[in-house]
């Protein structure tokens, strides 16, 4: 990898971002129309459940639109390029797969945690509510799993985008909001169907979810099983949607997608 | 060693064979052309030297080197790609500018800009330019690295006569200053002519021929005759079909007609129609041409 390529992407990431107003009401927007949805949602229900509602969930709100917006701005910059029509100017220049995704990650991560400070503030001084404050080495923890998961699926779905082309461009915004129901956010497993409980326990987002809300209830986590199955499927599901990735890259070179996007 | 090289190169698209085992060597310092009727290959193999799509079989090397190791000694730049559409020309060229690791930027872009007479666009965004100004920024983008290989795929097309002669001669300039090798593939033949040494015409993703332009004319050995008589009557229209010229205009007192290059029938049947008491105003031989070239093997006459 050369520094000089990667500078001139997080360059041309920086620039979409400034220039389109798309890439900024991702960055602010959305997440915090969210937050606030939520917030006044279980501000009104406190009077009836306790202040724990809202910490569970302004910090579930918190942690997922982290999630969601991590997995969707590292797919959405690279969809970008499809969009603009630039992945000839792209791909006949020196820059690498790995410099455009390794660009990409640098990228969606630092918006992310801008993403983040600007969820953390508002939570402070509307709701109250500072995520840290209930621990910041476990919340460090979740994120950290979140980032790993949120790159998982990013490096899934830009294999798809490279191997059928812009038709299936509808999964860089779905894909989180798709396993949303089934990973116990906003509440515990046991509330699904039996089914589904199972379903949920296979998904490494429900065990930080859950672990999230022990941690809630209880100030600390008493069996990290959870956390180290979604480490470890993280991983897993990592290495898998790498491989596919690279699997994509090379249908395209060879199909000529990037001569022709579809 | 070439600066180019490739062998035996062939590319499928399913049953569909773009490039049937193409073999060519273009020298360091050549300005070589390719020429051939719509996907003839062209581009297949234009994009495959670009990096841009993968082959089924043979070598293609830039200099001694795998084509990926050379990409920032080389620079492509088509007519039917684009630009980042959401950044300004300043930004894009910027952006290039630091994945080619260009030094100097700032410098080397404005003196692009000025080149090509872009200076007053450069805060304009990629998608609100003509296809005019796109073909020009992306000529700079082209030349943003001093590239020693070039490649240049239907680059003039969009840009009006004068931009473009001028567009000609800042390529011809360049490539004199610095001996960059240039592949280029136009459907104006008289670019190619002009610009290209050696020229290579591909049918099919075949190499039918190769050579200087006045080399490939010779595919057609034809001349067109045009006889422009004092008075041209039914009479002489029959002495000369008479004749078998095979006449392929006439009008008036004009009458034009097709004859191998290396005939003599010219100055047999101008001896004739002399004797015959005619009287001519003025003569014209027109050689073949690239034109008639790419025409001839478009339409599988050659």
């Amino acid at each position: 990898m050369r520094w000089n390529t990667i500078k001139g992407l997080l360059l041309k990431h920086c620039y979409t971002s400034l220039n389109s107003l798309d890439r900024i009401f991702d960055l602010f927007y959305w997440p915090l129309l969210s937050l606030v949805l939520w917030g006044f949602t279980t501000y009104y229900l406190k009077g009836y459940l306790g202040n724990m509602i809202v910490a569970i969930f302004i910090g579930g709100a918190t942690l997922f639109l982290f999630f969601e917006r991590t997995q969707q701005d590292i797919s959405v910059f690279i969809l970008e390029d499809f969009w603009s029509r630039s992945l000839f100017v792209l791909f006949t220049s020196p820059v690498t797969a790995t410099e455009l995704i390794a660009s990409t990650l640098i990228f969606g991560f630092a918006r992310s945690i801008i993403t983040l400070g600007a969820l953390l503030i508002a939570g402070s001084l509307i709701f109250s509510f500072y995520l840290f404050s209930i621990s910041a080495i476990w919340v460090l923890v979740f994120l950290f799993l979140l980032i790993l998961l949120a790159w998982a699926f990013s490096f899934f779905i830009i294999g798809l985008v490279y191997r059928y082309g812009m038709k299936i461009q509808v999964f860089a915004w779905s894909i989180t909001w798709l396993i949303q129901p089934f990973s116990a956010v906003y509440y515990p497993v046991a509330s699904l169907p039996p089914l589904l409980q199972k379903v949920s326990w296979f998904i490494p987002l429900t065990h930080i979810f859950e672990g999230f809300r022990e941690l809630l209830a209880t100030g600390t986590i008493h069996s990290t099983f959870g956390l180290w199955y979604a480490f470890f499927v993280t991983i897993a599901l990592l290495f898998l949607s790498v491989l596919y990735l690279e699997r994509s890259l090379r249908k395209a070179l060879k199909e000529g997608l990037f001569v022709h996007p579809i | 060693m070439g600066a180019l090289s490739v062998t035996g190169l062939v590319k499928k698209y399913g049953d569909f064979t773009a490039l049937a085992g193409i073999n060519l060597t273009v020298k360091k310092g050549e300005f070589f052309g390719l020429l051939g009727p719509n996907g003839a290959g062209k581009s297949t193999l234009i994009n495959i030297i670009g990096g841009l799509l993968s082959y089924d079989a043979g070598t293609a090397t830039a200099f001694g080197l795998p084509l990926q190791e050379v990409k920032q000694r080389m620079n492509v730049v088509s007519a039917y790609a684009d630009l980042h559409s959401i950044l300004t020309v300043e930004q894009n060229l910027r952006v290039y500018a630091h994945i080619y690791g260009v030094k100097d930027r700032e410098k080397k872009i404005a003196d692009l800009l000025s080149m090509f007479e872009l200076q007053h666009l450069k805060s304009k965004r990629s998608n609100h330019l003509s296809s005019g100004e796109k073909s020009r920024v992306m000529l700079c983008k082209g030349l943003l690295n001093d590239p020693e290989l070039l490649l240049l795929d239907e680059c003039t097309v969009g840009l009006d006569p004068d931009i473009a002669e001028k567009t000609r001669r800042i390529l011809l300039a360049y490539q004199q200053r610095t001996g960059a090798t240039i592949l280029f593939t136009s459907h104006y033949m008289h670019e190619v002519e002009e610009l290209c040494g050696r020229i290579a015409f591909l049918q099919q993703g075949k190499i039918l021929k190769i050579g200087t332009a006045s080399v490939l004319k010779q595919m057609i050995k034809r001349q067109i005759i045009s006889i422009d008589f004092v008075k041209a009557d039914p009479a002489l229209l029959a002495f000369l079909r008479e004749k078998g010229v095979i006449i392929t205009h006439s009008e008036g007192n004009t009458i034009s007609f097709e004859l191998h290059e290396e005939d003599e029938k010219l100055y047999k049947l101008l001896n004739r129609l002399f004797q015959q008491g005619y009287k001519i105003k003025d003569l014209k031989i027109t050689k073949s041409t690239l034109d008639d070239v790419f025409i001839k093997i478009a339409r599988h006459e050659i």
